[in-house]
């Protein structure tokens, strides 16, 4: 049975922003339902009434006191940037 | 005893005796590494220059003060997704082949604090993601007990650094079982301490419920010395929590008699080796020999685990790697065409084929007609392995299972992505439920590979987690022997 169809693969690729070669798609399907097969394993357990589990431990909004604090100089907030010009970071053409 | 073969506590004590200096110590991890990671590949960045600069300023800090801390001059390896303040950090992944970050992750600040040099960084699956570290996009790490086998993963470079005499020790990173399987596989002892006991701030996030940095080390005692150091608040990590934090070296002894062990019937029902049985059950019955107490507990939702588990990691995986596009950090792609092309492409080319799968799976399950049916679901069943594990502590202090099914396997051995992700059954309860555990050698099998058994705490239960792993350990002894290594002679 599959689990998911191709334009599932497709809609899935093009939300994750991952370029995937069409020679690769069919491996890529396979490997997909295989993990589905194994994943879809807890739609089996009865949760009614259940609360679902976010984190191990309870925590509220985490908040710390609105003070001004040193933060990291631009020249080291840019360093690992592939491209960068006057003081930001360069991206290509947006819109048209 | 030569210098790479002692333990931290060892080392520390030599170093109080003023029998060795901490340049000589971290020089010899240096000589040991030339002679012998060539054969291993431990290591993906050495940190020569900065580990013997600060060696120099551990000695020159104990002959100046009185106080000074536990392990200052000991060295250690810390796995490559821990960021270190102006040495590249990879996270093995193409991704981040050259990325260097700006600040210190907060384990390695507290390790600075208490003078220890650090040797370098060490391999792993490519953002954490594997169970051999054979998902490493830039190099094969390979068990120093058999070099034609894994290391076990995704923490493959830390355990064998350790296994090796690399390193007296070193930190991993546990989402799924990552410090304690590779451990395991290396004849080593690893820890996942319980969520929120030490902050991730600066750990590079995979799946950021689940995620704990912890220890690698030679034996007990020297994990309750590295956990002291790592352990405790920290208000840049906002799941961290803010609780005392006991001397867990110094609470190491106990009466084991006092303390009850549980065996999870749905563990031990498991398709298990029949030597990795044998071993397990046979250190049960040493336990029961010092007078401890020993009775079956039931783990109910745990053969859910592994699906829970997956669809909980691969959608919080999805969204923490979401930041890789190609503009602030990481690998950009020279193409021609508009930002999203860029993004593909960038993202395309810098992950391997199993991050790529991971993300494609998060994503699909955290669609908003899959949500409630996958990942809604699995954080249901996540907290009823957790209530699980609550009404097992209920009969027991310490849980006892295997750490994994059979011993390491050889390269190429698990091919199947699925059934990779399967080798991870008896550790990804722990990480959902955010328990502290430790698994610790108990024994060689008859190819001659340490096998794990794996102990299981309450939550912030790690004194008396310690307390059984070190009784244990004693009972057990060491191994009839550690890995042997071809040394390269000097000429």
């Amino acid at each position: 049975m599959s689990r998911i169809s191709k334009e599932e693969l497709a809609q899935v690729i093009y939300l994750a922003h991952i370029h995937v070669a069409e020679e690769e798609q069919e491996q890529l399907h396979r490997d997909l339902e295989r993990l589905l097969d194994s994943a879809s394993k807890v739609q089996e357990v009865d949760t009614t009434g259940v609360e679902p589990m976010y984190r191990p431990i309870p925590l509220h909004n985490v908040m710390r006191p609105d003070e001004n604090r040193p933060s990291l100089a631009q020249e080291k907030v840019l360093q690992n940037a592939p491209e960068v010009q006057d003081g930001f970071f360069r991206v290509p053409r947006i819109l048209d | 005893m030569k210098i790479h073969e002692m333990s931290a506590r060892e080392l520390a004590s030599a170093l109080t005796a003023g029998e060795v200096s901490a340049v000589e110590v971290t020089q010899a991890f240096f000589d040991r590494i030339d002679a012998v990671d060539d054969q291993v590949g431990a290591y993906l960045t050495l940190m020569r220059e900065t580990a013997l600069q600060q060696a120099e300023e551990a000695d020159a800090r104990r002959k100046r003060d009185d106080d000074v801390p536990p392990l200052l001059g000991v060295p250690i390896a810390l796995k490559d997704n821990l960021c270190t303040n102006g040495v590249r950090t990879t996270c093995a992944s193409k991704m981040l082949e050259q990325f260097v970050p700006p600040y210190d992750a907060t384990v390695v600040t507290r390790l600075k604090e208490a003078g220890m040099p650090i040797l370098g960084k060490t391999n792993m699956d490519e953002f954490a993601l594997g169970s051999s570290t054979e998902y490493s996009a830039l190099k094969k790490t390979r068990n120093p007990w058999n070099l034609e086998r894994v290391p076990g993963g995704s923490s493959g470079g830390s355990a064998a650094a350790v296994s090796a005499s690399l390193a007296p020790f070193a930190l991993g990173t546990d989402t799924g079982g990552s410090i304690r399987q590779p451990a395991a596989y290396c004849g080593i002892v690893g820890m996942k301490p319980t969520y929120g006991l030490v902050s991730r701030f600066g750990l590079v996030a995979a799946a950021p419920s689940l995620d704990q940095i912890g220890t690698m080390t030679k034996d007990v005692a020297d994990t309750a010395l590295l956990l002291n150091v790592i352990a405790g608040y920290d208000p840049y990590d906002s799941t961290s929590v803010n609780r005392e934090v006991p001397d867990y070296f110094a609470s190491l002894e106990t009466d084991v008699s006092t303390l009850r062990f549980g065996m999870p019937a749905e563990f031990f029902s498991a398709d298990i080796h029949p030597e990795v049985r044998t071993a397990v059950e046979s250190a049960i019955k040493r336990l029961e020999a010092l007078g401890a107490e020993v009775v079956e507990v039931n783990l109910p939702h745990s053969t859910y685990a592994l699906s829970a588990y997956y669809v909980i990691a691969s959608g919080e995986l999805s969204s923490s790697l979401g930041r890789y596009d190609g503009v602030r950090y990481g690998h950009r792609a020279d193409v021609e065409g508009d930002v999203f092309t860029m993004f593909r492409h960038s993202r395309s080319e810098g992950f391997g084929p199993e991050v790529k799968r991971r993300i494609l799976l998060g994503t699909y399950v955290l669609l908003s007609g899959n949500y409630r049916d996958y990942y809604l679901q699995a954080m249901k069943v996540r907290a009823l392995i957790a209530k699980d594990f609550e009404q097992a502590f209920e009969q027991c202090d310490v849980i006892v299972a295997p750490a994994a099914a059979n011993v390491a396997f050889p390269f190429d051995g698990v091919v199947d992505p699925a059934e990779m992700h399967a080798l991870d059954l008896f550790t990804v309860p722990v990480n959902l439920a955010g328990l502290p555990a430790i698994s610790l050698p108990c024994g060689l099998n008859s190819e001659g590979m340490p096998i794990g058994l794996q102990l299981i705490g309450p939550a912030f239960g790690e004194v008396q987690l310690l307390q059984a792993a070190y009784a244990l350990e004693q009972e057990i002894g060491p191994l009839p022997k550690q890995p042997q290594l071809e040394v390269k002679s000097n000429d």
